[in-house]
């Protein structure tokens, strides 16, 4: 008897191989390019057809870009900009999304749905209102200008209060019982109970924040507060008529590098908190 | 002593769960609060712990009106039937939280911490997360947390019920033992009868947000003041006739006699057995009278189903109630 399913099953798992290979290249290779172009030469960079692997090794062309676009100041920009905003969003989005989640307060309905109106509504409908309002308080080129309207979220206030939501009032009532206050119900209870879920919705802002683009260009119109995304710009005027690519790529490598930190680290914490909670 | 005088609870959807209600609750006492879902009974004990405030009325704890005291600062301490520990804390941390938070010096948790865990015979688990516990060693933690600020009054809501029937046969040993020690004030919730009569010194039949009735375990289950309360203390439940006048008569179960009832003074029954149940020791039995009307029997006998018998029950076993369901006799 012939086995029917095997030829079968065989062609199957070629073709998810063969769509996972797709997957693959089309999201990688254009990082493992970036990378690749980010040690090539000057001459080599320019070749028609490209190469894969650089035929002479060049560091440094990070050197270059570190020093032409002002590195330093920009990564501390970043940095601190994310962290900012960060920080923010924890201090108001998690109070934000408790009340929400737990509390009876006038207006609760209303006031619900205007976040979640806020979900849909795209940032080139507001960018400038809140640009205006920036410019009449001389936040410009500041770095409160660029973090102040990124501490509220209405996605980080969202999934938070759909986590809340399922944490058992009972805990709260026990909390209360224990003379618990509102604050130390907030950091001591339902933060650690919702660490997966702050910890992911901080990924997200991480992200958000260190590639934005938009927002940081109308915010700025020189280098004081400007971040990394900008500065990458700094490299591309032509010199000598002819772009030097492998410094636009080192830069964007240097860019790059915290953030893939911040997922592989962020990865394992995700993990290990979804374990916990599912153990509950 | 708890005190509730004149309580009234209105929800913010209109809903009055409790109107002119009093009860007083004895010091020390072990005080069962007994009645079916939705009688208002996890109301009550929300209402005495402060977790939900009154629309009207007062509640007073061992001499004080703390109708406006918050939760931590009744000397109350409740135990919930889904426990309510804290998932991301140790035991140690569960009980330490609360009596961090009211101020208890280090050196005095740590005191209290081994005294109460002794107590529940948790010991070995103090480092552990919740999330590895079976059930009851997770209500022990609970106890423990409830015990560890020793409060004046103990509210307890259901808090066997999501344990298997050994384990809160166990369990209920345990409270006993655990009050008697402490000689604290026990309010317990179930709506379990048995579970009522064996725990408790007092118990308040509850229905509609009514106190039914509320004495002793036997004055309840001997001397019911109602048809509610003969109906929903024992097991099975007081059978009820009613008669043609409106009123009604009721009878245990267990004090139906087979047989002719030869110059007696009682209530005579021709019926048939509908269904037989094994319990054990006895037999249940539904049974049809001739008139159609269904009661339920005890019986020692083995009978067969469909089998036709003349029974009574003894005048002394008989109780009568007027057209309200109030007792006249």
């Amino acid at each position: 008897m012939r086995n029917r399913s095997f030829p079968s099953g065989a062609i199957r798992a070629t073709l998810r191989a063969a769509g996972f290979a797709a997957l693959i290249l089309v999201f990688v290779f254009p990082l493992y390019f970036m990378a690749s172009t980010s040690f090539k030469g000057t001459r080599e960079v320019n070749i028609t057809p490209p190469t894969l692997v650089p035929s002479e090794f060049h560091p440094e062309n990070y050197a270059m870009a570190w020093n032409r676009m002002n590195f330093a100041h920009y990564l501390r920009n970043s940095l601190l900009s994310t962290f900012l905003t960060i920080a923010g969003q924890l201090l108001t989005c998690v109070p934000c999304a408790y009340a929400f989640a737990k509390k009876q307060f006038r207006f609760k309905k209303p006031l619900y749905m205007l976040l979640l109106f806020d979900l849909i509504v795209p940032a080139q409908a507001i960018f400038l209102p809140i640009y205006i309002l920036e410019s009449g308080f001389g936040w410009i080129n500041t770095m409160r200008g660029l973090v102040a309207p990124f501490c509220y979220s209405a996605f980080t206030i969202f999934s938070l209060v759909q986590y809340f939501k399922t944490i058992p009032d009972e805990i709260l009532d026990a909390a209360r019982l224990d003379k618990c206050s509102e604050v130390r119900m907030i950091t001591h209870i339902m933060a650690p109970m919702a660490s997966p879920i702050i910890i992911t919705t901080m990924i997200f802002t991480f992200v958000y924040k260190w590639n934005d683009y938009f927002w940081t260009s109308i915010l700025t119109t020189n280098e004081t507060a400007r971040t990394l995304p900008l500065a990458i710009q700094n490299l591309m005027p032509v010199d000598h008529g002819a772009r030097e690519w492998q410094i636009i790529m080192a830069g964007n490598v240097m860019a790059l590098i915290p953030m893939l930190g911040a997922y592989i680290l962020a990865n394992k914490i995700i993990k290990k908190g979804f374990i916990y909670g599912s153990g509950k | 002593m708890i005190s509730i005088r004149n309580l009234k609870k209105t929800y913010p959807n209109g809903f009055t769960v409790m109107e002119n209600f009093n009860l007083e609750i004895e010091s020390g006492s072990f005080t069962v609060l007994l009645g079916p879902s939705g009688c208002g009974k996890t109301t009550l004990i929300r209402l005495i712990s402060g977790l939900e405030s009154c629309t009207e009325g007062a509640v007073w704890i061992a001499g004080n009106d703390v109708t406006h005291y918050e939760p931590g600062e009744r000397g109350v301490a409740v135990v919930f039937q889904n426990y309510a520990l804290y998932p991301h804390m140790t035991v140690e941390k569960n009980i330490s939280f609360g009596l961090r938070n009211f101020g208890y010096k280090k050196d005095e948790i740590k005191r209290i911490l081994a005294e109460v865990l002794d107590l529940v015979g948790l010991s070995e688990h103090a480092g552990k997360k919740p999330s590895s516990l079976s059930g009851g060693q997770k209500q022990r933690v609970a106890l423990a947390r409830a015990i560890s600020k020793s409060p004046d009054v103990f509210l307890m809501d259901e808090p066997l019920s999501n344990l298997d029937a050994r384990l809160r046969a166990q369990m209920r040993g345990e409270l006993i033992r655990i009050h008697r020690k402490l000689g604290a004030t026990f309010v317990y919730i179930t709506h379990d009868q048995a579970e009522a009569m064996s725990l408790g010194d007092y118990i308040a039949v509850m229905d509609n947000g009514r106190i039914m009735q509320y004495g002793t375990s036997e004055d309840v289950y001997g001397n019911p003041a109602n048809v509610f309360t003969a109906r929903f203390i024992g097991d099975p439940g007081m059978n009820i006739l009613s008669r043609k006048d409106g009123t009604s008569l009721g009878f245990r179960g267990q004090k139906v006699c087979i047989g002719r009832p030869e110059g007696l003074d009682c209530l005579f029954i021709r019926g048939a057995v509908s269904t037989r149940e094994h319990l054990g020791d006895a037999y249940s039995y539904k049974m049809t009278a001739s008139d159609g009307a269904r009661f339920e029997m005890r019986s020692p006998e083995r009978l067969e189903e469909g089998a036709l018998l003349d029974m009574f029950v003894m005048k002394s076993d008989l109780y009568a109630f007027d057209e309200k369901g109030t007792r006249i006799a």
